[in-house]
């Protein structure tokens, strides 16, 4: 498995010369595991064999890949709405899969907070979630790793009847970012939320392929990315509501609002609507640009000088998604965590 | 209710559907070899260059993949299509001198009626070549040329053909506009020279009659600086059980601070496949319209294209696809902001019912150097049942920080209360849900002239005829 691996497709493709399909991965020739795993250990959580056929927002190619390697999916044991803090340290070339099964009615609230101390490494972190029947899974990520590492952050989840899975993501740092999640929502009245925010600069970049397939009825997800590019920072947004035959009054919204901070950034935002469904309503909205002259003009007017003023527009794609963030230890971890960004 | 569909749709399809007898045409065999493209060159007298040109192009063909990324095109093969058929008639200036069954066809599709009271010229294509072609006097003495694509190939203004031909849509971006510039036959040349502004549309109309064949014209329209037009493109064909093509390419060159709208109601029969190609280029302060009606083929490409190349040059894109039975169309836009102050405007509705699938494709692509520009792209899709699908697949592609992008997009059904209210005020349901639609697609019909504004809704009345009951 030296050769690279595509993943993160769009499904439907578009044209081939954007170059928005896919995201051709090099994957690293072997990878240790257990750096997660031992994290959530350490955070207080039991580990256990086990794992989940899920499908994922990275694809078929990186699950099988990782199974090739070698790694042994590990389900984590939750056992309450305690938020469980899972510290993840790359030291070098990693990859874990990681289960995580919500039983019914229940709550869980799990943060990772992912750094390297290894620079020119790669880590790959799995997470598939089952969400039975009425559960509520609130996973919060921070991402500040290195400016040379690569980071793949992929999640599957499923979520059966009435189940809720609220995902906040903070992408502060890390050269390399490539972000897949998959939700689906196969249980009526089941629902997925998803606030991501993201600062690129210094030629970092961020790949993301979110997928919400709607197979049951009255279904709901809400998909909201906020985001600072500059100094040749990149990012590439793929985000598809997928309204499947039988979802009758199912909803999906996405929304995007991406700030351009000078003109060496790339930015591209791909949002999907797929409708095989007539009782549905899907819509997506987004804004990308610089920041409003009258805003910066209403800041610099009380004393804020404009570079100050950038900063503060930069921190907030972050802060907005850190609002999103229910458990308030997480929140406050997150929040002090980006304080200095 | 089955019967009124029956009937409607009979009588109305009628117009469409009409075939004339194949007689005296002279057709090329089917498929695509150097043989045949050399006859299709010799048949038209190309000057040497068009003759390279088309077996370049046919090596490009060849060396290209189909498309992997839209609709399913495994029901065209190249080997039983025949590329070229010419009506046993040559291109007249009068409808009288136009044959008899020819000039029937365009009558009932209301050509000369249209060109007597609302057109400044008109040109009809049948099959491979144009059967007539004129244009107003008073048009002409501004010094407007309109003419067939050959005899501007050869006469006053074959310089400013050769340098314009396909370098807009050029050969090797995909395979079917590689197939176009081997195969390619008819189609209308229009320059509108520096100030003049053409007040009355042109128009050209494109009717395929001949079963299992391609039809390939290429519209090229130059609008020097300051000028003004609107031009207005018509296509149709009968329906037959076996494939047709149709692979056109319309390039549309737009100088400073010229407006140039071109609009056009595509009905084609529904065995037909549409791969059409359209590109613009607008240079300083010019501005490009786009108005397009998306109703008929078996299996559609469409994405009219624009090069905001010159500063504070403006696009704005309107279109509507219906999308039914055994249809599925992938049309959108396409739109590069190049100069500086650039601006686009895009709406886009689509429809879809009784197991049609239509697909939204957009792309605005904000390049470094274009400062200060903007974009606002609207797309709207309604499901008029639930055997049909409706895709929306956009990208924005954005590399200056000084630019305003605004995206949005809208999916769902015809809200039941309106239609409830509707019935309330004594109509039928199926009038209420056609009225609905009707009223969805008025992005476009209210930029239409009258004549073409009220077609389309006819269209969309008979399509929606028979949706319930």
């Amino acid at each position: 498995m030296s050769g690279n691996l595509i993943i993160n497709s769009l499904v439907p493709p578009t044209w081939n010369r954007l170059k928005v399909n896919e995201y051709e991965l090099p994957l690293p020739g072997t990878l240790q595991q257990d750096t997660a795993a031992d994290a959530f250990k350490t955070a207080g959580a039991g580990t256990a064999e086990g794992s989940l056929h899920i499908q994922t927002g990275c694809g078929k190619e990186l699950s099988d890949a990782l199974k090739e390697k070698g790694i042994i999916p590990k389900q984590i044991l939750i056992k309450g709405p305690e938020l469980v803090t899972s510290k993840i340290d790359y030291s070098g070339d990693a990859a874990d899969v990681i289960c995580i099964k919500a039983e019914e009615g229940q709550t869980l609230n799990i943060l990772t907070d992912i750094t390297s101390s290894a620079d020119k490494a790669a880590g790959v972190l799995q997470i598939l979630i089952e969400a039975a029947k009425g559960s509520v899974v609130n996973l919060s990520q921070l991402v500040r790793a290195g400016r040379d590492f690569t980071f793949v952050n992929d999640i599957g989840v499923v979520l059966e009847d009435g189940a809720g899975f609220n995902l906040s993501q903070v992408f502060a740092e890390g050269g390399r970012i490539i972000s897949g999640y998959m939700a689906l929502l196969s249980g009526e009245g089941s629902s997925s939320n998803v606030h991501a925010g993201l600062v690129r600069k210094a030629s970092q970049f961020i790949d993301m392929n979110y997928v919400m397939r709607h197979t049951a009825p009255s279904t709901r997800s809400e998909t909201y990315v906020s985001g600072a590019l500059m100094e040749g920072g990149s990012k590439t947004f793929r985000g598809t509501i997928d309204f499947v035959k039988g979802c009758a009054g199912a909803e999906g919204a996405e929304n995007e609002n991406m700030l351009l901070l000078d003109d060496t950034v790339i930015n591209k935002t791909v949002p999907l609507i797929l409708c095989d469904e007539e009782n549905v309503a899907g819509s997506h909205g987004a804004s990308i640009g610089r920041p409003a002259e009258d805003m910066l003009y209403y800041m610099m007017s009380r004393g804020i000088t404009r570079e100050r003023a950038l900063k503060i527009l930069e921190k907030a794609s972050l802060d907005s998604a850190v609002s999103y963030i229910s458990d308030e230890k997480a929140r406050e971890y997150v929040s002090s965590a980006i304080e200095g960004i | 209710m089955s019967e009124e569909k029956t009937f409607v749709d009979d009588i109305n399809r009628s117009v469409y559907d009409i075939r004339d007898e194949e007689k005296d045409a002279y057709r090329l065999e089917e498929g695509l070899t150097e043989e045949i493209v050399k006859k299709i060159s010799e048949e038209k007298n190309d000057p040497e260059w068009m003759r390279d040109f088309r077996l370049e192009c046919l090596k490009i063909y060849n060396s290209l993949e189909v498309p992997q990324w839209g609709p399913g095109i495994e029901g065209l093969d190249m080997d039983h299509i025949s590329t070229y058929v010419r009506p046993n008639t040559k291109m007249k200036n009068t409808w009288d001198e136009v044959p008899e069954d020819i000039k029937n066809t365009f009558e009932r599709l209301g050509i000369p009626e249209a060109e007597r009271a609302s057109l400044a010229g008109v040109g009809a294509q049948y099959d491979s070549e144009l059967v007539y072609h004129n244009v107003m006097k008073e048009v002409e003495e501004q010094g407007v040329v309109y003419t067939d694509f050959e005899s501007a190939l050869k006469g006053e203004y074959a310089d400013m053909v050769k340098e314009h031909f396909m370098k807009l849509l050029v050969p090797s971006d995909h395979k079917f506009n590689a197939l176009h510039g081997t195969v390619w036959s008819g189609g209308s040349f229009v320059y509108v020279p520096k100030g003049v502004k053409v007040s009355i549309p042109l128009q050209s109309y494109f009717r395929l009659n001949a079963k299992g064949a391609g039809q390939f014209e290429h519209t090229l329209i130059i609008v020097d600086e300051g000028a003004d037009l609107h031009f207005i493109e018509g296509c149709s064909a009968p329906k037959y059980n076996v494939a047709n093509l149709h692979s056109g390419c319309v390039e549309l060159f737009v100088g400073k601070n010229a407006r140039l709208r071109y609009s056009t109601i595509e009905n084609w029969s529904k065995n037909m496949y549409n791969l059409n190609s359209k590109r613009a280029i607008v240079e300083e302060n010019g501005r490009m319209e786009w108005v397009s009606g998306s109703f008929g083929s078996h299996v559609s490409y469409l994405y009219p294209s624009t090069i905001l190349k010159g500063d504070n040059s403006t696009m704005e894109y309107t279109g509507i696809t219906f999308a039914g039975e055994g249809q599925n169309l992938d049309t959108g836009m396409k739109v590069i902001h190049a100069g500086k102050n650039t601006s686009s405007v895009v709406n886009t509705r689509s429809i879809s019912k009784s197991g049609g699938i239509s697909t939204t494709r957009t792309s605005v692509q904000v390049l470094p150097k274009a400062k200060g520009s903007k974009s606002v792209v609207s797309c709207e899709s309604l499901m008029v049942d639930n055997i049909s699908r409706s895709d929306t697949i956009p990208v924005m592609d954005i590399r200056c920080d000084d630019a305003d992008v605004g995206h949005e997009a809208s999916i769902g059904s015809i809200p039941d209360d309106a239609v409830f209210y509707l019935m309330s005020r004594g109509l039928s349901e199926a009038d209420a849900r056609a009225l609905i639609v009707s009223g969805f697609a008025d992005n476009v019909s209210r930029e239409l002239p009258m004549e073409y504004a009220a077609e389309m809704n006819n269209l969309i009345r008979l399509e929606m005829k028979g949706t319930i009951g």
